[in-house]
């Protein structure tokens, strides 16, 4: 009798149980890989459309994966019922005042943000409503700062946190250039004190200041093309702005108005060497330069919302309303530098110098 | 004799087998209920058919199963990455390890060799009165002969299958250290993590199924000989072509089933 | 009931009882040279019901009748052997009366039971009731030769201890000669031995009926009359043996009634006495074909067969 037969029983004894043992290790394994065994706390929040979301998304709290949404239903009122929930070893993240934001990338697929209440309370009963970020309820927690937004959770919000101060500066030399235009208006007028050389100097300083704000705004944005999300806002900001100053050269009894004006100081203009006119050309043109840049570096925002159209609708509408109010303020500039008298008048005057010297040398 | 007449006799013979059969295996699982329910004497008969059926073909299993988890290692990392998929060669494993064809190449195996040799011993069982014996002497030979090698087969099947797993996967990951070298605590998880419990569950359940099919084919054609030791080779082919059919039928419906 | 006196008491019988029966069962017409004729016994003072009742059976196999019309009560407590030529099917008649075979038409009752409308336990009950002597011996293979003799205790006798079936084994195997190592399997020993065990496997659990087909073929004289001798103890122990032999041995020292058998019919069923004081020429062809085979005795094949001037064995 072969060995194998006389210890049958112990052989086959083996066999099972190493069978059972691996095949129950593995399930061990997979249970607590998958946590079968941890509980999962319920809640609901409603979106106003379910594209983008999707069973199994992940709803992640400062990078971490903290729960998952588990089923999408149309409710009556087309409004779409999410039900998610939140893992129990990060159940205490979740507060009253928390909020959860739906955030895409531009390769599809999306996440969940959740932002914890500043309040440090229970965590909301199972069941309960969490409200979405761009709900009236979450816009109000978010205005009363009752929950803390994360800018850097993402790198979208970091970008947009280094734009932020380059941003207010053009704002800073825009408005420079609002004061400026008035002094320059008081001065055409002779109402000012002060040298006008002196003032366009200042202005001529604004404009570069300008310039190079805006390429810093073009490196940032160059940088953060990819992560254009929460641009609008900002870009809007601009958008006024350059509204603003636009609208200030358009003023009547603005700097353009003055300068056409054949009764106003044209004649000091043209007594002085041509020396303003030069200036004044030359702002304008840096303007002109500095709005063009701008225009570009929205023209590439704009080409890649284009990308992002589908899911970044409003956004376009934004930049398109940026770009008008930019093409407003060209189209004054242009009609500065296509006034009969600038355009007939200046390069003449740029050619004049030499005559004019000539004929008032041979005067003298 | 007409054609209708030949096709009518071949009917009724058919739902007759069919009929057969059917009660055939309505006794093994009440009398294999019975043996587990009073078993005592028949213990060792239900060991030494594991020993057979199961341990003896634990080389072959190891051996096929090894071989398949590396070549789907090994053609998945060289395919999947293009389409920048490679984290689905864990589905794939298990996809096909674990989902169809561990049960199915694990259920062939054993009817390969323990079908034929099942069917082979009750032939000449039934040929040398050896059924007979146990029927005049009131021992049932379902309980006794058939129930054990029922269990015995759909055990073996259902820890082969198991073993199948897990030289499988534990295969491949050997296999990945010479092409891919990944950690093994990356490697669990990530097999873990795409294997889901209705994975398992369906791999059991059709491990269970099959052993039971070729169980069931194996005895009855065995005891489907009646006299002359010429059937028994016949009973034995029977078994074995019958009982692949009927594994593949069985397994393309549980897999319907299971994405349905 | 005392055994010595079984052998006369067919003669006792009353024939018109036994017509009447035979006419229940659609048999031949009461005559008194009927060639079937049911021995029963005084069922006056105390009606024994037979061990085994045939009625109307016929078994075919492969579209050639092998058994016809055949009806009969095995007497209880009694022995009756089947005799006749090669394939006149005796070995289906015997499995037929054991509940091997199914009938095609008719039915069987042993001990009362019906086998084939029995439910599983009863049936079983009813088989642990009987024991059964292959021809070939058909002891399981895959089992030990201790192992065989135990498995029918093991299903059937619970109430024995472990003990007391190592003592009735071995009691039983040293009555019948065979001494061999038990642990061998049946493959490694000689087929006398097989036969042996076979007969021990079939009489170990104390059965009521014995079915015997072919006891002593194959198995040396010596043992054959061991084998005889428990015969004989067993039938004084009230036993019901039906035994299908060629051996004159059994024939003579056992039977009380014989079943003649031709071509599937039953061609005379009587007691011993009238069967070999039968003077029609076909039983007696029959009986000196069937008889010769282990017979060397050369007088009279009757004679032989006649318990009262045996003195073949003892």
């Amino acid at each position: 009798m072969k060995l194998r037969y006389r210890f049958a029983n112990q052989v086959v004894g083996v066999f099972v149980i190493l069978a059972v043992a691996l095949t129950v290790a593995l399930i061990v394994l997979m249970g607590s890989n998958q946590r079968w065994f941890k509980k999962n706390f319920y809640y609901h929040s409603y979106f106003t459309t379910a594209s983008d979301i999707a069973p199994g998304m992940p709803i992640t709290f400062r990078g971490f994966t903290i729960g998952k949404v588990t089923a999408i239903t149309l409710q009556e009122d087309n409004n779409v019922d999410v039900e998610f929930y939140i893992q129990e070893e990060f159940i205490d993240k979740a507060n009253e005042d928390s909020l959860i934001q739906l955030v895409t990338s531009p390769l599809g697929g999306g996440q969940i943000i959740f932002h914890q209440g500043r309040m440090a309370t229970d965590p909301p009963p199972e069941g309960a409503v969490i409200p979405t970020y761009d709900s009236k309820q979450g816009l109000r927690l978010r205005e009363e700062n009752r929950v803390i937004v994360l800018r850097s959770t993402d790198a979208i919000a970091q970008a947009l946190d280094q734009i932020d101060p380059i941003l207010s500066n053009v704002d800073l030399v825009l408005s420079n250039l609002a004061v400026l235009t008035d002094d320059l208006n008081a001065t055409l007028r002779g109402e000012a004190s002060g040298p006008v050389a002196g003032i366009l100097a200042g202005a001529e300083g604004a404009v570069a200041e300008l310039e190079q704000t805006v390429v810093r705004v073009n490196q940032v944005l160059d940088d953060t093309t990819e992560q254009i999300n929460s641009l609008l806002g900002e870009v809007e900001g601009i958008a006024s702005n350059l509204g603003e100053t636009t609208a200030a050269l358009r003023d009547p009894t603005g700097l353009v108005p003055m300068l056409l004006d054949p009764k106003g100081s044209l004649a000091t203009l043209l007594d002085d060497d041509n020396v303003l006119f030069d200036q004044i050309v030359g702002i304008i043109a840096d303007l002109e330069l500095s709005i063009g840049s701008l225009q570009e570096s929205i023209a590439d925002v704009e080409n890649f919302t284009e990308y992002l159209n589908t899911t970044q609708p409003q956004l376009t509408g934004i930049l398109e309303e940026g770009r008008q109010t930019l093409d407003a303020s060209q189209d004054v500039i242009e009609s500065l530098r296509n006034n009969p008298l600038l355009r007939g008048g200046i390069p003449e005057a740029q050619e004049q110098p030499s005559t004019f010297e000539s004929i008032r040398d041979e005067a003298f | 004799m007409g054609a209708i007449e030949r096709i009518g006799a071949a009917t009724i013979g058919r739902v007759r087998g069919l009929l057969y059969a059917l009660g055939f295996m309505v006794d093994v699982f009440k009398q294999t209920f019975r043996f587990v329910t009073r078993r005592k004497v028949g213990s060792r008969v239900l060991t030494m058919q594991v020993l057979f059926t199961g341990v003896e073909a634990l080389s072959v299993v190891a051996t096929i199963s090894l071989s398949l988890g590396a070549v789907i290692v090994i053609q998945g990392l060289s395919l999947l990455p293009q389409f920048g998929q490679g984290q689905l060669i864990f589905d794939v494993l298990i996809i096909v390890i674990t989902r169809e064809l561990g049960p199915l190449l694990t259920a062939v195996i054993v009817t390969a060799r323990s079908g034929t040799a099942i069917s082979t011993e009750l032939g000449n069982m039934v040929i040398s009165h050896e059924i007979e014996a146990y029927v005049v002497t009131g021992i049932n030979p379902i309980r006794h002969i058939v129930a054990p090698r029922f269990i015995g087969v759909t055990l073996s099947t259902l820890l082969l299958n198991l073993y199948f797993n897990i030289f499988g996967l534990l295969g491949s990951f050997v296999v990945t250290q010479f092409v891919n070298p990944i950690p093994l605590g990356e490697y669990l998880n990530g097999m873990l993590a795409s294997l889901s419990l209705t994975d398992v569950v369906s791999s059991v359940v059709k491990s269970i199924v099959f052993g039971a099919i070729i169980a069931l084919i194996a005895t009855y054609h065995g005891l489907q000989v009646e006299r002359a030791t010429t059937e028994i080779p016949v009973a034995a082919i029977r078994s074995v072509s019958h009982g692949i059919t009927m594994l593949i039928i069985a397994n393309a419906i549980i897999t319907l089933v299971y994405y349905i | 009931m005392e055994p010595d006196d079984r052998p006369d008491e067919p003669e006792s019988a009353d024939p018109g009882q036994a017509e009447d029966l035979l006419a229940a069962l659609g048999g031949a017409p009461a005559d008194d040279t009927a060639p079937v004729s049911a021995p029963i016994e005084d069922r006056v003072v105390e009606p024994e019901p037979p061990a085994c009742r045939l009625v109307g059976i016929a078994v075919a196999a492969d579209g050639h009748d092998i058994l016809q019309e055949v009806s009969i009560d095995l007497p209880a407590h009694a022995c009756t052997v089947i005799m006749g030529p090669s394939g006149s099917g005796k070995s289906t008649l015997l499995k037929t009366a054991a509940g091997l075979i199914v009938p095609d038409t008719g039915y069987v009752e042993i001990l009362g039971t019906d086998p084939s409308h029995a439910g599983d336990r009863e049936l079983e009950r009813l088989r642990a009731r009987n024991g059964f002597v292959f021809q070939d011996d058909a002891l399981w293979q895959n089992l030990s030769l201790l192992q065989n003799l135990t498995l029918p205790l093991q299903y059937h006798r619970h109430d024995l201890a472990s003990d007391s079936v190592t003592e009735r084994i071995n009691r039983l195997v040293g009555e019948l000669g065979a001494t061999r190592r038990l642990e061998m399997r049946p493959a490694n020993v000689s087929a006398g031995e097989r036969k042996i065990i076979s007969f021990v496997r079939a009489i170990v659990g104390d059965p009521e009926i014995l079915f015997l087909d072919e006891p002593t073929t194959s198995v040396d004289g010596e043992h054959a009359d061991l084998m005889i001798r428990k015969l004989k103890e067993l039938k004084e122990h009230n036993i019901t043996l039906v035994a299908v032999t060629h051996d004159a041995r059994i024939a003579s020292q056992l039977a009380d009634y014989v079943i003649v058998l031709k071509e599937g019919r039953v061609l005379r069923f009587g007691s011993l006495h009238e069967i070999s004081r039968s003077n029609e020429p076909e039983i007696e062809r029959i009986l000196t074909d069937v008889l010769s085979e282990t017979a060397t005795y050369d007088g009279d094949i009757l004679e032989l067969l006649d318990p009262d001037t045996n003195t073949y064995l003892t």
